[in-house]
């Protein structure tokens, strides 16, 4: 899907958001003869999200991204495009699985699988060198972490079943 | 009289072990953020406040400071280098930096923006100093009609003048408002937003929204962008000694670009960005010879520099003495001294002297070490250049999920931040700007307080706005910069009937 079409379609999201949460501001309560009510305010976010997301929608300006990947439209940009999706996809796919792990594996047992994974999906580069330098910063990070949090700030972190 | 005895208690605390250590951390810091690729100076305080929070509020404000005003200065560093701004405020820098450093004069090049930052601070902090305690004494007189127009018109001008596109600006402003509203109503006590659920009774903490935004948000964004860079250029140590021939041949510009950066940086929305441009299209008209201005003038270093590091010091006058910021970065300083248990605005002159003036303190001690420190340093942050991206991002990540689980020990929050760290993702994607959000979400319940108190004297009557005459001002002006568009746009149709 081309750029300016994926924005135009965030853009008509945004703006039925807007839509729903002035209409829940309303269920909410706007004015009670002349006392403000809760849903005053977050009546006025709705409405200033809904008329820019509008004004948004109507105009034709494209995002900077869209003008320079356009002309050339060539499949590197395309294929540029879906490594940027499957790593983003990667990273966001890692930490829910983090998030999901770590009360019953623990934060600090997790941290050094966490950062290689990040690590490996950023450079899916298998080289020993390479390999070596991931897993040393992760080791270091999840010392430093233990060290900073776990010791110095006593944050109580889920140890798990370790 | 007062200002001085504050002044020199100020400078004695700072200059205590705790301060200074915290100040010097968040120098390096900030100057080794500046150069590195991976994060701006939003994202890495965004980051960093969990950690700082649990400090007093003195030492974590200098340390955040140190890393605000640090990272303003390490952005030159790859402007001149690489021709790469670390920063948007060091974009002037490199019309005349990268000349220089490709002409073999790097060392010179990154000396006069040393000096120029340290004079642009410098005249700043003293400007500060002067009359931010002034300043909050007459905002004392400000109730919650006038506040309601300066919150408006900070939100309008920052808004309107930060980003190019102003529909998405508003649009995210919008965002921000109501997502400040998330929680227990302030007047009546009913829950707003919450979904039902127990975690977003009590609004979601800023924290986890600025570091989702931005720390998140610009990792995700660059996961294409991370081989390591190039550099081509060499320099000597001894060469960023600035010279005296170069500070006799800038001192015009020096002065002009530390005036205009501090005018400028005062001002809501305009930032340092905006400062640089200035003062550099003013040094190149005053010049005698503007048709060296892109070739390598060392006016075209000096200028912008003084300009962007007097903005990052102006910007904090609002935010101390009204509690207002005027850019993402300053937003997340406030969301931090609320965090520490503090409200910036008039009264915190008067209420928490202990706690300003050191912090005005260190912006001196600071400014000595930040020049001490890079002529030291150059070669090493010059070297921080080429760590690859891939690597630095999995470490911020880490840092993500440890500080957000820190804030209210919770893993909701974290979901909320990988949540809104792909929000800023798209936003990015899309070019809508993501500081209104930070603004709107700070902000906006110190706003709808005041309208809500304003309306409740009045009985509802809006005209209760018109009825001060300093509101009135700040009202019209917001409305002047909402219809400038509409002035363009009509002068731009008149232009051709008339020739």
């Amino acid at each position: 899907m081309q750029l300016f079409t994926m924005e135009k379609l965030f853009t008509s999201l945004f703006a039925a958001f807007a839509a729903f949460v002035i209409w829940q501001s309303y269920s909410y309560g706007i004015f009670s003869s002349t006392i403000t009510g809760p849903g005053f305010f977050p009546a006025i976010a709705g409405a200033i999200m809904l008329a820019s997301a509008g004004v948004s929608l109507v105009s034709k300006k494209k995002t900077k991204a869209a003008a320079v990947a356009e002309p050339s439209s060539s499949d590197a940009a395309a294929s540029g495009n879906r490594v940027e999706l499957f790593r983003v996809g990667l990273l966001v796919g890692l930490t829910a699985l983090f998030i999901v792990a770590a009360p019953y594996l623990g934060m600090i047992v997790l941290t050094p699988f966490y950062v290689f994974a990040c690590f490996l999906s950023l450079t899916p580069d298998f080289r020993l060198a390479r390999l070596g330098i991931g897993v040393l910063t992760a080791l270091v990070f999840t010392l430093l972490a233990w060290a900073i949090f776990d010791k110095a700030l006593g944050v109580p972190m889920p140890h798990g079943l370790f | 009289m007062e200002i001085f005895s504050d002044l020199f208690y100020g400078l004695s605390v700072a200059a205590s072990g705790p301060m200074l250590l915290a100040t010097l951390l968040g120098v390096l810091l900030g100057l080794a953020i500046g150069v590195l690729p991976a994060m701006g100076p939003p994202a890495a305080l965004a980051i960093l406040l969990p950690i700082v929070v649990s400090f007093p509020p003195a030492v974590a404000v200098a340390g955040l400071a140190g890393v605000y005003y640090g990272a303003m200065y390490g952005g030159a560093v790859t402007s001149i280098l690489l021709g790469i701004p670390g920063e948007s405020a060091a974009m002037m820098t490199t019309l005349d930096g990268y000349p220089m450093a490709k002409g073999g004069e790097a060392g010179r090049a990154l000396g006069i923006a040393t000096f120029a930052s340290f004079i642009g601070g410098f005249i700043a902090i003293f400007l500060f100093t002067a009359i931010a305690a002034p300043f909050a004494e007459f905002a004392l007189r400000f109730g919650p009609i006038e506040m309601t127009a300066l919150m408006v018109m900070t939100l309008v001008f920052s808004t309107s003048l930060g980003g190019e596109d102003r529909a998405k600006g508003f649009a995210a402003l919008g965002l921000g408002l109501w997502l400040g509203s998330i929680g227990l109503d302030i007047v009546s006590g009913s829950p707003r937003f919450n979904f039902g659920t127990f975690e977003l009774l009590e609004g979601i903490e800023f924290t986890v929204i600025a570091i989702g935004m931005y720390g998140v948000g610009e990792v995700l964004a660059s996961v294409n962008d991370t081989a390591p860079k190039v550099a081509r250029t060499r320099y000597s140590l001894k060469a960023l000694l600035p010279r005296i021939s170069d500070v006799a041949k800038t001192w015009k510009d020096l002065i002009a670009g530390s005036i205009i950066g501090f005018i400028v940086g005062v001002l809501p929305g305009a930032g340092a960005t905006a400062a640089t441009i200035f003062s550099y299209s003013f040094s190149k008209k005053i010049s005698r010879h503007p048709e060296t201005f892109g070739q390598g003038a060392p006016e075209g270093i000096a200028s912008p520099e003084a300009a962007n590091n007097s903005a990052s010091y102006a910007a904090m006058i609002p935010l101390f003495t009204l509690g207002i910021p005027g850019s993402g970065t300053t937003a997340i300083m406030l969301g931090g001294l609320l965090m520490l248990g503090l409200q910036p605005g008039p009264l915190l002159f008067e209420q928490n002297p202990d706690f300003v003036w050191p912090v005005i303190g260190t912006f001196y001690t600071g400014n000595l070490m930040l020049v001490v420190l890079t002529i030291l340093l150059t070669p090493l942050l010059a070297s921080l250049v080429f760590i690859p991206a891939a690597y630095l991002f999995p470490i911020v990540m880490g840092i993500v999920v440890y500080g957000v689980f820190s804030v209210n020990y919770s893993f909701f929050d974290l979901g909320l931040a990988m949540g809104f760290g792909v929000l800023g993702y798209l936003f990015r994607k899309f070019d809508y700007p993501s500081v209104p959000v930070l603004l709107g979400l700070v902000l906006g319940p110190i706003l709808e307080q005041n309208v809500r108190r304003s309306l409740i004297m009045s009985d509802g009557d809006l005209r209760i706005f018109a009825s001060s005459t300093i509101s009135v001002l700040f009202l019209l002006l917001s409305v002047c910069v909402l219809l400038l568009p509409l002035m363009k746009w009509g002068r731009k149709r008149l232009t051709p009937l008339r020739t």
